[in-house]
């Protein structure tokens, strides 16, 4: 048990980097304080069980194409008491360990060891143009998809749930902008103090980056499970008693018998309505509760989109009216003149029926086989809207 | 952060072109030169002396000159000559205005002059 423990410990929080990558002098001690723990380095950020040494740390850039130190440089070093271990993530350093007691300081005047950070300078400005123009390349390709693609924003938010994907987005971009940003101030801070003549001081580790570590390490894994534990309890209603808006089969003409409306709390606090029943008479969602789906009811696939962004709506309702449906029904819809909505299209296709509209930045879609005209019922469909959440 | 030439050259990268200067040397007797020399006051760890090379050859202020398995050995360049000399005249100067000002000093106080200005 001890044993699980202190692996457990290890993996979360004391093998993991309490800094930066660039951070030279806070890794130095983070390093050192670790050898003084019993954790020797194997491979960068790789421990295993030892003896409790006090051992130095040395971190030296890499010069250019310089991917294992020369046999010249192992010789020199080793006289000097000095050992090779490994290369940071990336090869931006090579590590360096003395167990000497007095070994000779392999770095001895700042100014000229500034020189030696020329070339990871070089390269690091390189990686931050290369992730600039990645993100200004995916940028361009959603432009792209955006103004070619037919149904691209009716993928999307079939797929995902836009303000997630938003998230998603923001925190893959934060993250890379961030991790990015901290390393040009301390690599540049590293230097200037080096060029000054005064070598960097060792600082103690910062929480936040193992906290960070920690959060995601628990965070994603309970998330997970949390989502696949969110159909524990289901809660039953009746049809009737479904507070979700909704256009009852009744009232298109058809029936409701049989059918059985089962909402599920998720742990986010998100609800997600299942139709169950005869499959005559419900589609029953599939399970992928992440869509932006709010209600179906009996045959009636009714779909409500909520853009994030509710500029969006009117290039979605005309994916759906100049794409989707011509595809689906074989025919083009018809512009519908009606006050209930913004904008609204209507096919009626060997009995069935499209209909998208469009009011206040939602969406609704409905594909039906129900034996009345929709177009009689449009005060209906647009109260599913304004009772949306 | 852009790349600088060099200008003014720090203690150990002055001493690496004086180990220079009258004969050709490797890494490891380009440091106990230094340490010789200095009676160990400049001490040249592996890893700046390294630095230093690679620098001094970027610059082209020494070249190398022979490969013997892991020895390498190094010899200054006109380049680098010139640059040493200019950095000695610099030293030169730096010296004798420090002396001038520690006369000046004694002499304001009214005490007799010593050898090197120091006050």
């Amino acid at each position: 048990m001890k044993r699980v423990l202190n692996w457990l410990r290890n993996f979360l929080w004391g093998d993991r980097m309490p800094c930066g990558e660039y951070d030279v002098p806070g890794l130095e001690d983070w390093l050192e304080r670790q050898a003084r723990r019993g954790r020797v380095l194997r491979n960068w950020a790789s421990f295993a069980e030892g003896v409790p040494s006090e051992c130095r740390f040395c971190l030296e850039p890499a010069a250019k194409r310089e991917y294992e130190p020369s046999d010249e440089k192992l010789a020199d070093y080793a006289a000097a008491g000095w050992e090779y271990v490994c290369r940071t993530r990336g090869g931006a350093f090579l590590v360096w360990r003395s167990t000497s007691p007095d070994p000779v300081p392999l770095r001895t005047d700042p100014t000229a060891d500034s020189y030696a950070y020329d070339y990871l300078w070089r390269r690091f400005l390189l990686q931050m143009a290369l992730w600039l123009a990645y993100i200004i390349g995916m940028a361009g390709i959603a432009g792209y998809n955006l103004a070619r693609d037919r149904h691209f924003l009716l993928n999307i938010m079939q797929d995902a749930e836009t303000s997630w994907l938003v998230v998603y987005l923001a925190l893959v971009l934060g993250y890379i902008a961030f991790v990015q940003f901290s390393g040009l101030r301390t690599l540049r801070r590293l230097m200037r103090s080096l060029r000054a003549g005064v070598p960097m001081e060792r600082r103690k580790s910062r929480i936040p980056f193992r906290t960070v570590y920690l959060l995601a390490a628990c965070g994603i894994p309970l998330y997970l499970a949390c989502g696949m534990l969110s159909v524990w309890e289901p809660e039953h209603v009746d049809l009737a008693d479904d507070l979700t808006p909704f256009a009852a089969v009744d009232a298109l003409g058809g029936t409701a018998d049989g059918a059985k409306v089962t909402r599920v709390r998720t742990f986010l606090g998100r609800t997600v309505t299942v139709a169950q029943g005869d499959c005559d008479l419900l589609w029953r969602d599939s399970g992928r509760s992440t869509k932006d789906l709010i209600r179906i009811v009996c045959d009636t696939q009714q779909t409500v989109y909520l853009p994030y962004f509710p500029a969006l709506s009117g290039p979605l309702l005309r994916e759906l009216a100049e794409a989707y449906i011509p595809e689906d029904g074989g025919l083009p819809a018809e512009t519908l003149d009606t006050d209930c909505f913004d904008d609204a299209f209507y096919v009626n296709s060997d009995g069935i029926q499209h209909f998208a509209a469009r009011k206040d930045g939602r969406v609704l879609y409905c594909r039906t086989t129900a034996p009345e005209d929709l177009r009689d019922h449009l005060p209906e469909l647009a109260a599913v809207l304004a009772d949306t959440d | 952060m852009a790349r600088e030439p060099l200008r003014v050259l720090t203690e150990p990268m002055f001493y690496v072109l004086l180990s220079l200067l009258r004969q050709e040397r490797c890494g490891t007797e380009i440091m106990q030169y230094t340490d010789d020399t200095t009676a160990g006051r400049v001490t040249l760890g592996p890893g700046t002396l390294y630095t230093i090379l690679a620098k001094f050859q970027e610059e082209r202020l020494i070249e190398e000159t022979a490969v013997e398995g892991r020895k390498r050995t190094y010899r200054i360049t006109e380049r680098g000559r010139a640059l040493y000399r200019e950095e000695l005249g610099r030293l030169r100067l730096c010296v004798a205005d420090g002396e001038r000002e520690g006369q000046l000093y004694l002499s304001s106080l009214g005490l007799p002059e010593r050898g090197g200005g120091e006050p």
